[in-house]
């Protein structure tokens, strides 16, 4: 990993903080989702497959995590362009030893993200003292200063910077010595993180059919999808169609019911 | 922009001040989030092109405006964008003297529930 690939890391890195000059649409909840973070580091790193095939388990295991009122518990593009440029920056040719390295670069950047996050939720109060000023002068450029410009400079400094350190210390580092922090890591390490990482994963799942489920017999029509996929072995597009069919039956059915209890339906 | 019906002046939001607005919300509704206002300052911001066009030959009232703009205030970020929409209207309402600046705070803080929940509850699903 050279200076130049983590200084590009490090800015999408705070492109896709909340709060960031391309807006929360374009950068919290596009290029801040792992499955866009990874793909995008994939680019820069030059390693596409490897950076989305470890980032689709960050994704899978954050499908249902959602930030009310700004309260974050888990900061996920952080941890995916730390977790994905670190584990690449160190890929050897073993997967499941990349996966090991990501599970601990992301853990480390997503605990440092939400103690930037918190920062920035903090330092931001001086905004509130300019903005207040420029409304009691009625002048709305102090108010666009306050929100857009010190916002962002604040948020580009919490951000940026500790991204860039934590890339420079460890994988520009280690790829620049020659050491290898995938080596140095025992097997029964990556296998423990492995299985872990893996359970991870069936959390996700677990939060979002949660969500999903709003009546027992609902997780019949999960276990449907289930075995069509891994018994049936048919792609997503397929099951998608035949859930499509099941939708619209199960709709008719249901809005035809009227009708047939007064004998009047076909 | 103002048209006179009935011999009397109604003040009105031009297009390009609401598109202006829905751009500044679009690009900054998070920036300054701080445990304060929340949004307050990003909803000063969005409203500061409706609120120079509907006050622009009156200073208190400008004034007053802003201070109303900038009290606690969230919602999520995509479909909650109605919630600027709504309050622009209000604060067409009050230049006009439709209603008191009173109802339109009140609906300032009402509409804080429902539209960060439903968008926020759909992104879950």
């Amino acid at each position: 990993m050279t200076i130049l690939q983590a200084i590009i890391i490090a800015l999408f890195a705070y492109l896709a903080s909340i709060g960031s000059v391309v807006g929360n649409t374009i950068g919290w909840y596009n290029l801040g989702r792992p499955l866009v973070a990874s793909f995008i580091v994939g680019i820069v790193m030059g390693n596409v497959p490897v950076a989305v095939t470890i980032g689709l388990l960050l994704q899978l295991a954050n499908l249902g995590s959602v930030t009310p009122g700004g309260a974050l518990s888990w900061d996920l593009s952080y941890a995916t362009y730390i977790g994905v440029a670190g584990a690449l920056a160190f890929h050897g040719g073993d997967i499941a030893a990349t996966i090991a390295l990501m599970w601990v670069f992301s853990t480390v950047g997503g605990a440092i993200g939400v103690a930037m996050w918190n920062m920035t939720y903090g330092l931001n109060l001086i905004c509130n003292r300019i903005s207040m000023k420029g409304a009691e002068e009625g002048n709305p450029k102090k108010i666009a200063f306050a929100n857009a410009g010190l916002g962002n400079i604040i948020g580009f400094v919490c951000r940026f910077i500790p991204a860039l350190i934590i890339l420079l210390t460890t994988a520009v580092a280690g790829s620049q010595s020659g050491t290898n922090i995938a080596a140095l890591i025992p097997s029964w390490l990556v296998t423990a993180l492995g299985v872990f990482g893996g359970m991870m994963a069936a959390l996700g799942m677990g939060i979002l059919l949660s969500f999903l489920m709003k009546k027992a017999w609902h997780f019949c029509l999960f276990l449907f999808g289930f075995i069509l996929i891994v018994y049936f072995a048919l792609n997503t597009m397929a099951v998608a169609v035949i859930a499509t069919i099941a939708a619209v039956i199960y709709y008719t059915a249901i809005t035809s019911n009227g009708n047939r209890r007064t004998g009047e339906g076909a | 922009m103002a048209n006179k019906i009935n011999n009397k002046v109604v003040k009105k939001i031009s297009d390009k001040a609401l598109k202006k607005s829905w751009l500044t919300w679009f690009f900054w509704n998070g920036s300054s989030q701080q445990g304060e206002n929340l949004l307050g300052n990003a909803v000063a911001h969005t409203m500061s092109p409706v609120i120079e066009e509907l006050y622009a030959d009156d200073k208190a009232g400008k004034i007053d405006a802003y201070k109303r703009s900038l009290t606690l205030f969230n919602t999520e970020q995509q479909l909650g964008a109605i919630a600027p929409g709504i309050l622009c209207g209000m604060e067409e309402a009050v230049a006009n003297k439709e209603i008191t600046t009173e109802v339109s705070s009140a609906v300032k803080v009402a509409i804080i529930g429902p539209t960060s929940l439903g968008a926020d509850s759909k992104k879950k699903e």
